[in-house]
């Protein structure tokens, strides 16, 4: 890639070179054959044959060199000094400027310059967006070109009244004069080819540039693919570990406790009327079990909370989730949490937990928003206001989560409202001990 | 180099370059205006004339009284022969002079390649009084609409007739304007006497003129000779040169009084009639001046001019227009009475007292108000880059048409070989 836009670079230098020759050959055409014209008093003749008078030749000759040069400096300076764009538009103005004054100062007599700054203005164009600048400068691309096939001596000169170089050609000697018209037709050849040369390059350049970017879609698209796979696989993996962890938890306690049980409740049954003391002693170790058991399963139950309040408090586990997600995500959080030191049974902390969790994701994900607040509030009740600026929705639609998060939260005892007007709002109410909503 | 460095570079130099520009500009502005004039040395007629530096002196001292910050220059010893050809070589070099004027059959070709410059802006700017010329004058310097040339000096044709050649032959002297008809009937009579009716100076072009005939289609596209006039006037020319059996009727022979007409410059007839070559004139018979013949008496006369353009990349256009004028005022006008042969283009000094007087001192035959009558009937010619180049051409094949007596029968073909020559 890099490859083929350094060559086109090179391509543009030669060119840039090659006008210079052919600008001052054509400018040197003018003064040399004026001069063997006087010298051979072939004037009047000349008046005769030519179209227009061009005007001084010396001075054709210093106004092309010193505006071509001035061209070229400028057309280097925009390539070796990358500045802003709206630099580049006024630089590329100028260009254009100098491109018609050139041409004017060889009195319309050589072309090659107009190509030369179609190149340029090529070249500097990749890289554009589209937008309406874009279609003014193209448009300007059009309009050379036209002016570019409108401006060939032969049809201009047939058109206007403009001097035509083949006239001062035609009254040098023969030999002269077909060195002069094999040069000129040389350097109007290569300089046909190196343009064609380079938007044939471009061309490519383009197409590697295109194709490099599908290359890279297409890898972005299967590693993405790949990855929901891997995700996928890994919660299978996950669910199916915690599944067995449970089934083992389950079975060593609970089965255990209510193996234990059966046998205890049996010797019971056996003893109760034989011994009644020694069957409630019997009951009361059953009972006992039982109580290991429940144990157990609260254990058991206690490995399925969110891990991060294993080892944080509350307010602790929920800072470090936003954090996490506000560096993920970039979206912004105001955290605030007037709860103090109040203590939740574990399953309450799971549901707040879990419904922070389920509406910063769906801010995220469906409301697209860059920021959102959380407030935690003790009024009579404890309450939780989770405010987006995302785009919210007119109509609040089951899904997303909700109706999960309404049953979470109505197990322990609370309320849940949500609103879409502005952004999107959840507000979940939890009574404190002692009320009731 | 950090951003502001550069920045102060950049400023520098684009400062030290407007330094340059302004100082340069002070500095051409500063120095004399130069103002170059092109002319040639002798008469603008192809007659005798004594001192031919007089006329641009006295000009450039008129011009110096209110520019006297100009420098006028103007290359001496060119001769009229030579002017084309220098100018030519000073058009192609890109040096030619501000003002200069413009040679004989050159206007045409100068004009298309655009080398003069149009002179309408200034006429309309200064409301310059283009009345006050005649207007075929006026109308020679115009070319696809533009004013290119002012005039500066004008040289009608005439007709010197012999009276006492027609008296003797008992023939009516014809009237001031008379017809080609006329000239073809005493040429005749005159032709069965011995003598001839008119001089070779009399030739196609001539007798074309006289029926209001141009063998070029205004646009210069196609010729015209098998039009009705043209082929009027080229029959009269046939048959004079039938009637004289081939002979060259020459201006001397006239002199000898062997010629009833003869048509003249009014340059070479103020020439001639002029102390001391009237002397030398052997003639011993009266004659007189007429218009040349025409059928119609507001046209059909031959205008020679002299005439100047601004070249169009002329630095000093303005002081060149300035200059022009100084050229064209009444008092450069009647100074010209006596320096040259030919007649102002101003009406005004060309119906002056002093004019008068300058034509009575060189005889009584003709005077400003004939004068002024042949200038109204000045002919104009259609203005093409290949008009004097095809012009030529036809010339040539003319004259040999008629010197084989096949005219007739080649018109045509001469016809669609010009038609090919204006492609």
């Amino acid at each position: 890639m890099k490859n083929s836009f350094e060559k086109l670079v090179i391509f543009r230098r030669i060119l840039v070179w090659l006008n210079l020759i052919a600008v001052l050959f054509n400018s040197a055409i003018f003064y040399l054959a004026s001069s063997y014209i006087v010298r051979s008093n072939m004037s009047f003749e000349f008046l005769y044959k030519i179209n227009a008078l061009p005007g001084s030749p010396i001075d054709i000759f210093w106004q092309s060199a010193i505006s071509y040069l001035l061209l070229a400096g400028v057309m280097t300076y925009r390539h070796y000094c990358k500045k802003d764009e709206e630099h580049n538009n006024r630089l590329l103005l100028i260009e254009f400027f100098l491109t018609i004054i050139v041409f004017w100062n060889l009195r319309f007599t050589y072309n090659g310059v107009i190509l030369l700054y179609f190149v340029d203005l090529f070249i500097s164009l990749r890289n554009k967006k589209p937008s309406r600048q874009l279609n003014l400068w193209l448009a300007m691309a059009i309009f050379i070109l036209i002016i570019f096939s409108l401006t060939d001596t032969v049809v201009l000169g047939n058109l206007t009244n403009i001097p035509q170089l083949d006239t001062y050609i035609s009254f040098l000697p023969i030999s002269t004069k077909t060195s002069v018209v094999l040069i000129s037709n040389a350097l109007t050849l290569i300089n046909l080819m190196i343009f064609t040369g380079i938007l044939v390059l471009y061309a490519i350049y383009l197409h590697k540039r295109e194709f490099v970017i599908k290359e890279q879609l297409a890898k972005a698209a299967q590693t993405n693919l790949e990855l929901q796979n891997y995700a996928a696989l890994s919660s299978h993996i996950a669910e199916d570990r915690e599944r067995k962890r449970i089934a083992r938890d389950l079975h060593d306690s609970v089965g255990h406790a209510l193996t234990g049980v059966i046998a205890g409740v049996d010797a019971a049954k056996v003893l109760i009327d034989i011994d009644p003391e020694k069957a409630k002693v019997q009951l009361t170790k059953v009972s006992k079990v039982v109580k290991r058991g429940l144990e157990g399963i609260r254990a058991s139950l206690n490995k399925l909370r969110p891990g991060a309040l294993e080892n944080y408090t509350l307010q602790a586990a929920l800072q470090k989730m936003l954090k996490e997600y506000s560096d993920i995500s970039q979206m912004k959080f105001d955290f605030q949490y007037q709860w103090g030191d109040a203590e939740f049974e574990k399953t309450t902390e799971d549901v707040i937990f879990r419904i922070i969790e389920e509406s910063v994701t769906n801010a995220l994900r469906h409301g697209h928003a860059s920021q959102a607040k959380i407030w935690f509030l003790k009024n009579e009740n404890y309450e939780i206001l989770i405010q987006d600026n995302g785009s919210g929705c007119s109509k609040i639609k089951a899904g997303f989560g909700l109706t999960q998060m309404k049953e979470r939260v109505a197990i322990v005892g609370g309320r849940v409202t949500f609103s879409g007007d502005n952004g999107f709002t959840v507000k979940v109410e939890i009574p404190k001990e002692g009320n009731k909503l | 180099m950090t951003k502001n460095k550069k920045k102060l570079t950049f400023i520098s130099i684009i400062l030290l370059l407007l330094i340059a520009v302004c100082g340069y500009f002070a500095k051409v502005s500063n120095e004399p205006k130069t103002l170059t004039i092109g002319i040639y040395t002798g008469s603008y007629w192809d007659v005798p004339q004594g001192d031919s530096y007089h006329m641009i002196d006295y000009v450039v001292k008129q011009f110096k009284k209110t520019h006297p910050n100009v420098r006028v220059v103007y290359e001496s010893g060119i001769t009229k022969t030579n002017y084309r050809s220098w100018l030519a070589d000073r058009l192609v070099k890109g040096n030619e002079p501000d003002i200069f004027i413009i040679p004989d059959h050159s206007f045409n070709i100068l004009a298309s390649d655009g080398a003069l410059f149009d002179l309408s802006s200034y006429i309309k700017n200064d409301h310059y009084p283009l009345q006050n010329f005649y207007s075929a004058a006026i109308k020679s310097g115009t070319y696809g609409g533009k004013q290119l040339a002012m005039p500066f000096e004008v040289n009608p044709s005439l007709m010197v007739v012999n009276t006492s050649l027609l008296e003797k032959n008992k023939l009516k002297k014809p009237a001031f304007n008379w017809k080609p008809t006329e000239l073809e009937l005493l040429n005749k009579k005159l032709r069965q006497k011995g003598y001839y009716g008119i001089t070779q100076n009399f030739d196609w072009q001539a007798a074309v003129r006289s029926y209001q005939g141009e063998i070029f289609s205004v646009d210069g596209t196609k010729t015209q000779l098998t039009s009705n006039k043209v082929m009027k006037g080229l029959d009269l020319i046939n048959e004079i040169t039938q009637l004289n059996n081939n002979d060259t009727v020459t201006t001397e022979m006239f002199d000898q009084g062997q010629v009833a007409f003869s048509p003249m410059s009014l340059a070479k007839y103020r020439t001639y009639t002029s102390y001391p070559y009237h002397v030398t004139r052997s003639s011993k018979f009266k004659w007189d001046v007429i218009k040349t013949p025409s059928m119609s008496k507001k046209t059909g006369t031959k205008l020679a001019n002299v005439s100047f353009g601004i070249s169009a990349h002329s630095p000093h256009k303005d002081l060149a227009w300035k200059f022009m004028k100084v050229l064209l005022s009444k008092k450069t006008q009647t100074e010209l009475i006596q320096y040259s042969q030919g007649i102002s283009p101003l009406k005004k000094v060309a119906q002056s007292k002093a004019m008068q007087k300058a034509l009575l001192k060189e005889g009584n035959t003709l005077d400003t108000k004939k004068l002024n009558a042949i200038l109204n009937s000045g002919m104009d010619y259609p203005k093409f880059k290949k008009y004097y180049a095809v012009k030529d051409d036809a010339d040539y094949q003319i004259e040999k048409g008629l010197k084989s007596g096949k005219l007739e029968t080649e018109v045509y073909e001469i016809q669609s070989y010009l038609d090919e020559e204006l492609k």
